[in-house]
């Protein structure tokens, strides 16, 4: 992990952000490997959502969306709709605001009819993202990127269970208010 | 796509897609599932199922309404839908034993055992030399026998007794406990070694006579010596394809053949030695001594076998090896390279094994067929390609266009760009004359990359001469025109085996009663009037 710290941003440091900006923020990610034991290592997901809160100098608060495509290597030919995700979380910047580190917890509601399940089914969601790397841009704008991320997407947590946990990158971007 | 690529480089690391007929996944063709519905829609499925027992609950319905999807199946009863996902766990399980085919750790383990190799018909790394040969099929005979034996002792017990609890791999889900009917799933699995014995062996012409037995753990170890080992395994006798169809059509009869003789003469109507009957067949190693020296017998598929032999997969993939030293992640570039190509040129052939089953010349073989030809349907008729003409003013330029006869007319064209720019509403009509031997399927649909395809299903009326109830009395096979018959259960099963079927109603017949003076001469007719079927399309601006 130590390269990506030092592939931080030196010249262009995020500025600290004010007390209390709004922000908002456009992210796509994707995943392919997986090692939920006696499963396919290969999990190919991929997804879109948004992002928006408040944050003080140091500590925020957002609300989180997105829908989450699932691709099957055992038998489907192509992407599924997987799941929508929703959840509350919370961030910590640090390191000059070049970084940050953040939880969301919330729902995972399925999105497509499985073999064993019917869309509509809910479940929870989790989202840990170690270490983004932030890049200002003008006009308020930040671009982050979070090489390696996790997260729990479990849209079906009774019979058999649905329990999808991806390692993520993601690429967004977002704008605060000054 | 970088996605896909990704994951099919996976795929294709893995060694399950390459270890016998390959297995249905997101990248590869279904072929050992394919080839036992061949024996399910023409035999098994015309089973009286009353006295299978039916667990209450469980995801076992839903794994099997989902394979029924899949396949385009309509099982009747609950009893059916049991069998049918029971048949599709076992002829897998040899390939996966319930793991997900890209678990690596618990696959490798399954396909790299120098003690599995038998339910695969491939040599064990003992056996050496040409008699590998007769002891590679003999283990894999046992193996096959003794799933046999294990169906025979479940179905000796009572109802709730012939369940048992399999794992289903289901994506997004992995391994899931589904409830199968022990019968079936121990047959399926003696049914996927019959099938790898044409995956994995050199064959006569007829494909009956085995001339050589293959190896793939030394072959993916690294230590094989051809003139010891034998052969390695071939990627290429895998598949399912157009390449080898008529090696793929040998083994679904094959296929038809065993399970005829295992559930229906032995475990059904109790007549011993009807499944070595069949293995005599199909199993057999050849009396001459086949080695490299003579070409392996002159092995007609030695060629098609030849272009692409598994070797260690390191080095397969890479083209180098952990003992050349070359730096890991330049090999992983260049895999990564080599995979994102494969992965566009490797998609399956979602036409499925009916085609690839029935075009040994593919489309392109054979002589053009003229639009508003009278096609003779009787007997094989090979796939031909037809340009597709002009339609009308402003539409002239036209792709090609083709059809593929056999129980089914599939038609379908795909006009070129500067067509589809003109006429983007364009639509194929065919026009099929045939008395009550055709109906149409589906319409033209145009998919996402314009081409438009129909369909149409071709029924053949058959009948045996009618007479007596029963086939007793008549040789064990008797040929009926282009079909063959065999007694069993209930009557007689005709398979008519010039013209490849689609599952359940075409070519298949069920025939009660059978027999009669003219089967018992072994003259008897199969009438297969299938009348005319004539072609025509038009391209419309709308």
């Amino acid at each position: 992990m130590s390269w990506i710290l030092l592939a931080a941003p030196a010249d262009g440091p995020a500025a600290p952000p004010p007390p209390r900006a709004f922000f908002a923020a456009v992210e796509v990610h994707g995943s392919l490997l997986s090692d939920v034991p006696n499963r396919s290592l290969a999990t190919a997901t991929l997804g879109y959502g948004v992002r928006g809160g408040i944050r003080g100098t140091r500590w925020g608060a957002f609300l989180h969306v997105e829908q989450n495509a699932w691709r099957g290597v055992e038998a489907a030919q192509g992407f599924d709709a997987g799941a929508l995700n929703v959840g509350l979380g919370g961030e910590l910047h640090f390191a000059d605001g070049r970084c940050r580190t953040a939880l969301a917890l919330g729902t995972s509601t399925l999105l497509f009819r499985t073999v064993l399940d019917a869309p509509g089914t809910t479940g929870m969601f989790v989202d840990v993202r170690p270490v983004g790397l932030r890049w200002s841009l003008p006009r308020g704008f930040t671009l982050q990127f979070d090489p390696l991320t996790a997260a729990i997407v479990a849209p079906v947590l009774g019979g058999i269970p649905l329990v999808q946990l991806e390692y993520r990158t993601l690429l967004s971007v977002e704008w605060a208010s000054r | 796509m970088r996605q896909g690529a990704l994951l099919c480089a996976l795929l294709l690391c893995a060694a399950p897609a390459a270890h016998g007929f390959a297995l249905r996944t997101a990248f590869t063709d279904p072929c050992h599932e394919s080839l036992a519905l061949y024996a399910w829609s023409r035999y098994l499925v015309d089973l009286p199922m009353d006295g299978v027992p039916v667990p209450a609950d469980g995801p076992w319905r839903e794994v099997a309404d989902d394979l029924a999807r899949t396949y385009e199946l309509q099982p009747e009863s609950d009893a059916e839908r049991l069998v049918l996902v029971s048949l599709l766990l076992g002829v897998r399980f040899p390939d996966a034993e319930g793991h997900a085919l890209t678990d690596l750790e618990n696959i490798r383990v399954v396909h790299a055992h120098p003690d599995a190799q038998a339910p695969h018909t491939l040599r064990h790394p003992s056996d050496d030399g040409p008699d590998g040969n007769a002891r590679a099929l003999a283990a894999a005979r046992a193996f096959i026998r003794s799933q046999v034996e294990e169906a025979r002792a479940r179905l000796q017990r009572p109802g709730p007794e012939q369940l048992l609890t399999v794992k289903a791999v289901l994506d997004h889900y992995g391994p899931v406990p589904v409830s199968a009917w022990a019968p079936a799933f121990h047959l399926g699995q003696a049914l996927h070694a019959v099938q790898d014995s044409f995956a994995h062996s050199l064959r006569d012409a007829e494909h009956q006579r085995v001339f050589h037995v293959m190896n793939y753990v030394e072959a993916i170890n690294g230590s094989l010596v051809e003139s010891r080992d034998g052969l390695p395994h071939s990627q290429t006798l895998d598949t399912c394809g157009v390449g080898n169809a008529p090696l793929v059509q040998a083994a679904a009869d094959a296929s038809l053949d065993f399970l005829v003789a295992a559930l229906g003469d032995e475990l059904l109507e109790g007549r011993p030695g009807a499944v070595d009957v069949v293995l005599d067949r199909w199993m057999t190693p050849a009396v001459a001594t086949c080695t490299r020296e003579n070409a392996y017998c002159d092995a007609p598929w030695l060629g098609f076998a030849s272009q692409d032999f598994t070797r260690p997969y390191l080095s397969r993939a890479f083209g180098c090896s952990a003992a050349d030293g070359a730096p890991v992640l330049a090999c992983a570039l260049v895999l990564l390279g080599l995979l994102r190509r494969r992965a566009r040129t490797g998609a399956p052939l979602l036409l499925g094994l009916l085609l690839a089953l029935h075009a040994p010349g593919a489309f392109a073989q054979g002589r053009p067929a003229t639009v508003g030809e009278v096609l003779d349907v009787t007997g094989l008729s090979p796939r031909r390609s037809v340009t597709v003409p002009a339609p009308g003013p402003g539409c002239a330029a036209v792709g090609d266009g083709r059809y593929a006869v056999g129980p089914a007319l599939n038609v379908e064209a795909t006009p070129s760009e500067p067509l589809r720019a003109r006429c983007p509403t364009a639509t194929l009509e065919v026009d099929v004359r045939s008395p009550a031997a055709v109906r149409l399927e589906h319409g033209a649909v145009t998919d996402a990359e314009g081409t438009l395809r129909t369909r149409f299903r071709l029924t053949f009326p058959a009948a045996c001469v009618t007479g007596g109830d029963r086939c007793a009395g008549l040789p064990a096979e008797l040929s009926l025109g282009n079909a063959s018959c065999r007694p069993s259960r209930g009557g007689c099963v005709c398979v008519q085996r010039a013209l490849e079927a689609q599952p359940r109603d075409d070519v298949r017949q069920r025939v009660r009663p059978c027999a009669a003076e003219g089967a018992a001469a072994g003259h008897g007719q199969l009438p297969l009037d299938v009348g005319e079927v004539r072609w025509m399309e038009r391209w419309t601006r709308q």
